[in-house]
């Protein structure tokens, strides 16, 4: 198999309940080692197409391929290649975290001899160590999800399926999670993540892909990555004349007021910054500070949700 | 080891467990023991007789019953659908782990069965009454598990309430063989079984048809377990078991001149070889059962006559309703019958088309909008034109129904089949309009 091929290849993929189709003809490929947000507003399709990914679901036509494996004709195959986190995380609470984990590798084919180590590597990364004989029923909600996510990682997978991965965790295990993803593309695994928390993927997403009503409006690159980073201007005192003084600075576009602020994208350096600044204090205005703006990806799922919504109108 | 059936063991032969069972087996043997007048071994073994059955029946089937539907309600089934295990692995795990505390319980007490009967019967004989009950055990918590896996791959999402009570399929199957055994226990195997026109030994005879429903039963359990891996099955196994369910019951009905005859009378006329009657009346029975049992929801025809329409016979094949499969075998058997000029052909004939027709009304009302009680309602409108209806119509015109509602026996294959044909293409034509109207195209966007 050829490494250039694409981690997942979604061809045509049309999904029905008996009552809407959730997918129409859905195609896009994922790169291999990318972070790719999955976003869309409730009832797009995002746990319907990540479980006909992970062949849970079987689509009406369609093709999907996980790391060259085609999911609807090999699907035990196919999920030796892939770990798929639900919003549910599905775990015995009557088995204790080690054997949680024995089970999961067991299950995914992994060789007896070497399940001890496997598990004792994973237990480690997903600092599980210290719980190896806790019951998984008195495990809390953060130390739950951390197995859930070490059981499907256990087998190594090269693509990982995450449905709403923060959903319910308290800040301190969100921002771990944030750093395990980070870890994780780091070691070149394809991850794939729906969750609705979008300035939460915005930290480690290389792509995004929007999907609404079942289909797919949009696959590109975040911006952050190389593009002009958002700024947030904050201006003691009326906000309406701001946009037009920033957008008078060279290398400042796409300014609008938002929440008390003026949001603006700026490919200046921080001398450039510190130009611009001067630039508005001479221009009257009472800044109050400049911050970078972190809802980076959230700003582009709306700003192309909105220019659908215009579309369809 | 199988990691599923390490689990079960983890969680179902507890320290505690292991200790206690053999601790009150023993305080119950010593009871009776002690309580025997000389034949306490005799004692202890009808004991055991009935706490096999207790255990391995009752709880037995109850654990394997809720071997697939815990782990739906509790979440935790589409973690086992995303391992790699295969179905076999997974089917013969759950079958083996899910009672494997039963199996601790009942396997000494099996062995006493055995050692108390070898008190009054041949050792072997008495070895052979526990294997027989050991295999009814097997039956009833494989009929258990495949009750679980069926109610966990229909459409309407599980709910607690419709899993309970599950095992009592376990239970009832278990009911034939678990009289005949127990009374075989006592009273001795009883005279020989006449089966196609030969003499079987009657426990042999029951030890094998337990053996082979068991084994259909689990490659039942295999057919399901793999559609829930999202495996595609073929139809070839639904069709060796309803084969093998014709044959089964054309063995008791086979007369071939030497020994007396099961004999079946219809309109007046002698069937003195019913044999092929009665495999036909197996066919539709069973496709009566799984026209009920199946899932019958749009989106899974849809996909079948799109990959016919592709051209893809193998996966349309694999997508085709069960029932379906009924009907050719059956027509076969009427062929045969309508060859021979068996007095059953005109039932055979008519039966047949009025199966055509009441899947239609099945399908009919299963294509409807509001499909949450469609085989309930469809069970209640087939209550009616088979019993109410006629009845009424025969109390006010003084004529019988026969051919009209419900199958002919006399009058001839075609007279028979007519009124029946006409009825079940009708239905069908609504079928076909209910299905062109609503579902054949692709639904609304969601």
């Amino acid at each position: 198999m050829a490494s250039a091929a694409p981690a997942i290849a979604v061809r045509d993929l049309v999904f029905d309940y008996p009552a809407h189709r959730a997918l129409h003809g859905v195609s896009f490929s994922v790169a291999r080692g990318s972070v790719t947000a999955l976003v869309g507003p409730n009832g797009a399709g995002k746990t319907t197409l990540l479980s006909c990914i992970a062949a849970l679901l079987r689509p009406l036509s369609g093709a999907v391929q996980v790391d060259g494996v085609d999911m609807l004709a090999e699907p035990r195959e196919g999920h030796r290649r892939i770990g798929y986190l639900k919003d549910f995380y599905g775990l015995y609470d009557s088995l204790t975290v080690a054997q949680s984990l024995w089970h999961a590798a067991r299950g995914q084919g992994i060789d007896p001899a070497n399940c001890r180590g496997v598990v004792e590597r994973v237990a480690a990364d997903l600092d599980l160590a210290g719980l190896m004989q806790a019951q998984v029923g008195a495990l809390s909600r953060g130390q739950r999800q951390r197995l859930a996510i070490a059981r499907t990682l256990v087998h190594r997978p090269p693509v990982l399926l995450l449905d709403e991965p923060a959903s319910g965790l308290d800040p301190e295990a969100r921002h771990d999670l944030a750093a395990l993803m980070r870890r994780l593309q780091a070691d070149g695994v394809t991850l794939l993540v729906s969750s609705h928390i979008l300035a939460e993927l915005a930290e480690y997403s290389t792509d995004m892909m929007i999907i609404r009503d079942g289909r797919l409006l949009e696959q590109r690159p975040v911006s952050h990555r190389g593009d002009a980073p958002l700024l947030r201007l904050e201006v003691a005192g009326p906000l309406d004349r701001v946009p037009d003084v920033v957008t008078r600075f060279p290398g400042v576009s796409v300014a609008r007021v938002e929440d008390g602020a003026v949001v603006f994208a700026f490919d200046g350096d921080a001398r450039g910054r510190a130009a611009l600044l001067r630039a508005c204090v001479e221009s009257g205005l009472a800044v109050s500070g400049l911050t970078q703006a972190g809802a980076t990806l959230q700003d582009e799922y709306l700003r192309r949700v909105r220019a659908g919504e215009e579309q369809a109108w | 080891m199988n990691p599923e059936l390490q689990r079960y063991l983890w969680l179902e032969l507890t320290p505690h467990r292991l200790v206690a069972a053999p601790v009150i087996l023993a305080g119950i043997f010593t009871l009776v023991w002690l309580g025997s007048n000389g034949d306490a071994l005799d004692h202890m073994g009808t004991v055991a007789y009935w706490v096999v059955i207790a255990v391995g029946v009752l709880w037995g089937a109850r654990a394997t019953s809720e071997a697939v539907t815990s782990e739906v309600l509790e979440g935790t089934w589409d973690q086992q659908r995303l391992s790699s295990l295969s179905p076999w692995s997974m089917t013969w795990a759950k079958l083996a782990g899910a009672p494997a505390f039963t199996w601790y319980v009942c396997a000494p007490c099996l062995a006493l069965v055995a050692i108390g009967g070898a008190t009054r019967m041949a050792p072997a004989d008495a070895a052979a009454h526990a294997l027989l009950l050991g295999l009814v055990i097997l039956f009833a918590q494989a009929m258990g598990l495949l009750a679980s896996l069926h109610l966990a791959s229909r459409e309407a999402p599980l709910a607690r309430r419709s899993a309970l009570g599950l095992h009592v399929v376990g239970l009832v199957t278990a009911v034939p063989p678990l009289l005949y055994s127990v009374n075989a226990y006592h009273q001795g195997w009883g005279g020989p079984v006449v089966w196609f026109g030969s003499e079987w030994h009657p426990g042999a005879f029951v030890f094998l048809s337990v053996g082979a429903f068991a084994a259909w039963t689990v490659v039942g359990c295999l057919r399901l377990m793999g559609a829930e891996l999202q495996l595609r099955n073929t139809p070839l196994a639904w069709t060796g078991f309803v084969v093998f369910c014709m044959a089964y019951a054309a063995g008791w009905a086979w007369h071939d001149g030497r020994a007396p005859a099961t004999v079946i009378e219809i309109n007046g006329v002698e069937v003195v070889d019913a044999s092929l009657l009665c495999a036909h009346g197996v066919a539709l029975a069973l496709g009566y059962g799984m026209l009920f049992l199946e899932r019958k929801d749009p989106v899974s025809l849809r996909r079948m006559l799109a990959d016919l329409g592709r051209g893809s016979v193998r996966e349309a094949l694999e997508g085709l309703p069960l029932w379906t499969l009924t009907l050719p075998l059956a027509g076969a058997v009427t062929a045969a019958l309508i060859v021979d000029g068996s007095p059953a052909a005109t039932l055979g004939a008519s039966s047949l088309v009025f199966f055509a027709r009441d899947a239609g009304i099945v399908m009919f009302l299963n294509l409807g909008r509001r499909r949450a009680r469609a085989d309930a309602a469809a069970l209640l409108y087939l209550v009616l034109l088979y019993g109410l209806v006629p009845a009424i119509l025969a109390a006010a015109t003084g004529v019988s129904m026969a051919g009209w509602l419900f199958p002919d026996v006399a009058g001839g294959v075609l007279p028979g089949m007519s009124s029946g044909a006409v009825q079940a293409v009708a239905v069908w034509l609504l079928v076909a309009a209910r299905w062109t109207r609503a579902w054949a195209g692709p639904p609304a966007a969601g």
